[in-house]
């Protein structure tokens, strides 16, 4: 039983331990000054797991009305209120709900 | 008669089957950060009596899964089934362990708006909190990894676990049940019906597949098993419905899995 255990371990630290989904290293952390953003995401797989995006901008101050369009990876956004998010807020809601940022562009198109 | 009921079934849900995570196959796909999943899954087992068990009946097991994302890759899961046995002269009920699950995606390659490489590690320990009758009264640890590629409409996974069984169940019907260890390991093939494409809203999708399910414990027990498998999926929740057929079973000092039948429903919050 030893020798399993140790074989299914060496398998598991076999895989490589590092994401390979790029980084949102060089996003604006300044409001966004416009009154919408579209946000260019992949891997949205299907409709459950999309609706993570939804739940996890639902949560940003100034984020309503959100599309998203999975065949496109697309979601849209409109910004209210006094205080916009940043390109960086979106970002990282992109990669918490477990999903690759690609951009963001101000506007909704 | 079980036997043509089971092959109706089959022909029946042939057309229907999977999602991303599908009934068997672990998946490395989890709840958003912060975010909650819960599964509610009713599995029905029917049973035949084997050359060294003589009893015919069955259980059904009703479990509730939790799951918690707590960031974009980690997820902890939690789930505990009630349980209603038939088998024998007497019926019996009770709760069986809890199991305590901790999911890593470990890897993400995300290659276009639907498609994506992703593998999970996971462990965790099944608890011995359940009744005395399906409880196994000891903790046991296990570990295992999954795989699963989506590529448009069509998508596969695979999940490998080794379970280091501690205890034993008073009256073991099921891999796992005895003292004997048990490994895993299922695939996945799964398929979009519809829609052909997603428009520009969120909206439901059905999928329909296949899973090749197997368990082998170290007394030499083996159950080898197809499972078409139907899933509808909507923004907010999923349903479910799993049909079970052993296409080779070798057990000692237990009755022969005939069919089982698994209706679930997700919810993410």
């Amino acid at each position: 039983m030893r020798i399993s255990i140790l074989l299914l371990v060496s398998m598991l630290l076999a895989i490589p331990l590092s994401c390979c989904g790029e980084k949102t290293t060089s996003l604006s952390t300044e409001p966004i000054q416009a009154s919408a953003a579209t946000i260019r995401a992949d891997g949205l797989m299907c409709p459950k797991c999309a609706n993570n995006v939804t739940l996890q901008l639902e949560k940003i101050r100034g984020v309503e009305d959100i599309r998203v369009n999975m065949e496109q990876g697309i979601v849209r956004v409109k910004l209210t209120g006094d205080q916009h998010p940043s390109e960086a807020d979106l970002a990282q809601a992109i990669e918490d709900g477990g999903f690759t940022f690609r951009s963001v562009k101000e506007g909704d198109r | 008669m079980n036997r043509i009921l089971a092959v109706i079934t089959l022909l029946a849900t042939t057309v229907p089957a999977v999602a991303q995570q599908s009934t068997n196959t672990i998946a490395p796909t989890q709840p958003g950060k912060g975010q909650w999943v819960y599964r509610s899954v009713v599995s029905h087992y029917q049973f035949k009596s084997s050359e060294e068990d003589p009893r015919n009946g069955s259980q059904t097991w009703w479990t509730n899964h939790i799951s918690y994302g707590l960031s974009g890759d980690m997820s902890l899961m939690f789930h505990f089934s009630e349980i209603w046995d038939n088998l024998g002269d007497e019926d019996h009920s009770g709760l069986g362990d809890g199991v305590l699950t901790f999911k890593w995606r470990c890897f993400q390659l995300d290659t276009g708006p639907v498609d994506s490489l992703r593998i999970g590690i996971f462990g965790g320990l099944e608890l011995p909190t359940g009744s005395d009758a399906f409880s196994s009264n000891e903790t046991s640890p296990f570990i295992g990894a999954s795989i699963m590629s989506i590529q448009g409409r069509h998508g596969i996974g695979q999940s490998v676990s080794f379970l280091a069984t501690q205890g034993r169940r008073f009256d073991p019907v099921l891999a796992g049940d005895t003292t004997a260890n048990l490994l895993k390991f299922d695939t996945a093939y799964l398929y979009r019906l519809y829609p052909e494409t997603y428009g520009d809203t969120l909206e439901g999708a059905w999928y329909a597949g296949c899973e090749f399910n197997g368990r082998w414990e170290s007394n030499s027990d083996l159950l080898l098993m197809l499972s078409p498998t139907l899933l509808y999926e909507a923004p907010y929740w999923a349903a479910e419905l799993s049909v079970g057929i052993p296409v080779y079973e070798r057990v000692t000092d237990r009755p022969k899995l005939e069919v089982v039948v698994r209706v679930g429903v997700r919810f993410l919050f």
